[in-house]
Parts: structure tokens; sequence; C-alpha cells
């Protein structure tokens, strides 16, 4: 099966053959190696796992990224499910007691981030404290959260 | 998805993991002139090969030190990755043989639902032996 794969990168690569006609023999050789690095990084994608093929710092740079895009998307869709303007601030009444923090002119799409961080914060401690597999949960914890969330602004509307 | 549609899709995956040999040690020894890597630093251990990395991760104003522990074997297969955060102990990040048995158990699990003859299938699929021994060389160390 992995041989048949093999195989079949290798004559992925050899039906580039003509477009290197006339090129030098050196510079054929490092095209091919090249386009074959490239087929092989591109299976490479099929492991979910960025930790593998990444630098360290990137894939945890990129896990926090996620993190950070997946709230900020998950609170806007709440936003508007729930009909509320994301630069209004109607929703500092509801949270101030949960968010003691937060400020009477936060805007409500900073509420529902905090209400967010402040959870994960709980459940896993510091960003700078979190290992790789722990930034995977946090990801998924997201969704665990968006439910309470749900929650809460169904109660006191 | 169907049955047959997830199970090709496991497949697929199960192969790209046998053909992913992992961000390789030359790469890994270019990030040094990174301004987050402070150390790099590779050596032999018996049949397999080791890389520790360590740098620094930035979260506003928190700086968090992170040591890496990569182990290759001789085919320069990434086998398994460790981390430590801080002052904490190293924890295993990733382990080929996790993910494969993971991947083989999914599969194991679609193909159970289609009714199957599983070991046959599964005497099908290759193994690498020194993908195995990578546990055996934790408890020597």
């Amino acid at each position: 099966m992995f041989e048949k794969k093999r195989a079949e990168l290798t004559s992925s690569v050899d039906q580039y053959d003509d477009k290197f006609a006339g090129m030098p023999e050196h510079l054929k050789n490092a095209a091919k190696e090249a386009i074959k690095k490239a087929e092989y990084d591109e299976i490479s994608k099929e492991v979910d796992k960025e930790l593998i093929r990444l630098r360290p710092d990137v894939a945890r740079k990129q896990m926090r990224e996620t993190i950070k895009s997946k709230a900020e998307n998950t609170v806007s869709d709440l936003l508007s499910d729930y009909n509320k303007d994301a630069k209004g601030n109607d929703l500092y009444n509801k949270f101030k007691y949960v968010l003691p923090y937060i400020k009477e002119n936060t805007t409500n799409d900073g509420v529902l981030v905090a209400f967010i961080n402040m959870k994960l914060y709980q459940k896993f401690g510091k960003v700078t404290d979190r290992s790789n597999e722990i930034l995977i949960k946090s990801i998924s914890e997201i969704d665990v959260i968006v439910k309470e969330l749900r929650g809460m602004l169904n109660e006191r509307n | 998805m169907n049955a047959t549609n997830s199970i090709t899709r496991l497949v697929d995956k199960i192969i790209a993991l046998e053909l992913t040999k992992g961000i390789q040690p030359s790469e890994l020894a270019d990030a040094i002139f990174e301004k987050e890597y402070s150390e790099i630093s590779f050596k032999k251990c018996g049949i397999f090969y080791e890389a520790i990395v360590k740098f620094q991760d930035m979260v506003g104003s928190e700086i968090s030190n992170i040591t890496m522990k990569y182990i290759y074997n001789n085919d320069k297969y990434l086998i398994k990755i460790e981390e430590k955060l801080n002052n904490k102990q190293y924890t295993l990040a990733w382990s080929r043989e996790n993910a494969m048995l993971a991947l083989c158990n999914n599969l194991k699990d679609e193909i159970g639902r289609l009714g199957l003859d599983m070991p046959k299938l599964l005497g099908s699929l290759p193994t690498v032996e020194s993908f195995g021994i990578a546990k055996l060389l934790k408890l020597v160390s």
C-alpha cells in the first residue's frame, strides 16, 4: 500500500520530465528533488498534527492564533444570534458579577471574549503554561463554553 | 459521511502518516538563527537520535521557556516528541506509535461497522519495528 503510494509520487515527478528538456543535468536533478519534496510535504498536511511538521514555535503560535480566531468567530455568531450590537455595552450588567474586571464601557464582544478566556484560564491555566496537548484541548473546549454562554444569554433575556 | 468514505479517508491518513518523516533535524538546526531560540543540540542514543530544542514563547508580556525533545530513528523518521514547559516535567507531545494506533483503532471501528474480517485486514498493514522500540528506550534512559 505504502510502496504503491511512493511509486505514485515518483511517477508524478517523472511526468514533468519533458518540461525539463534542454535543462542541464545537474539542474534537472535539483528540480526533481524539489518537486519530490513538495509532493511529500503536501501529503504531510494530511497528518493533522502541526507539531510534527512545523518548527515548535511556529506550531505553538499557530495554535494560539486558532484559539483566538475561534473565540472571535463564535462570539460574533453569538452576537448576531441574539441580536446584540458588538460595540454596544448592554451585556455589561449581565456579566459584571462573573467578570469582576470588566468595566461599564466594555463592549459586548469584549465581554464575551473575556468570558471565554476566563473559562479557559480556570480550566487550563495561563496560556504560557499550556502544553501543545492542552492548547489543542482549549480549541475544542470553546464549543463547550459557547453552549454555556447560550444558556446564560437565554436565561436572562 | 458513509462508512466506505470514512474508511478511504482513514486509509489515506494512515498512508500520509507513514510517508511523513516529520520535521527534519536540519530544519530544526536552522531555527537557531531565529531570535526565539536559545539552544539546539543533537546526540546519538544507541539506535536513536535525539534533538533538544530550547526556545521562548512570548504572549503579551508573559514568557514561557519551552524545551522540546525530538527522537529520530536511523531513517530520519521522527518517532516521538516530548515537551517540557518552564520547570515542569517532560510530557509526551506526540508519538508515531500512538498516532498510528489511534488511526488503526478508528479504522477498526469503521470496519467493524461493516462487519468485515478484522484480523486479516490488520495483518496486511506493515509494521516498522523501530517505531515500537522508542517506548523501551524511555524505560532504559
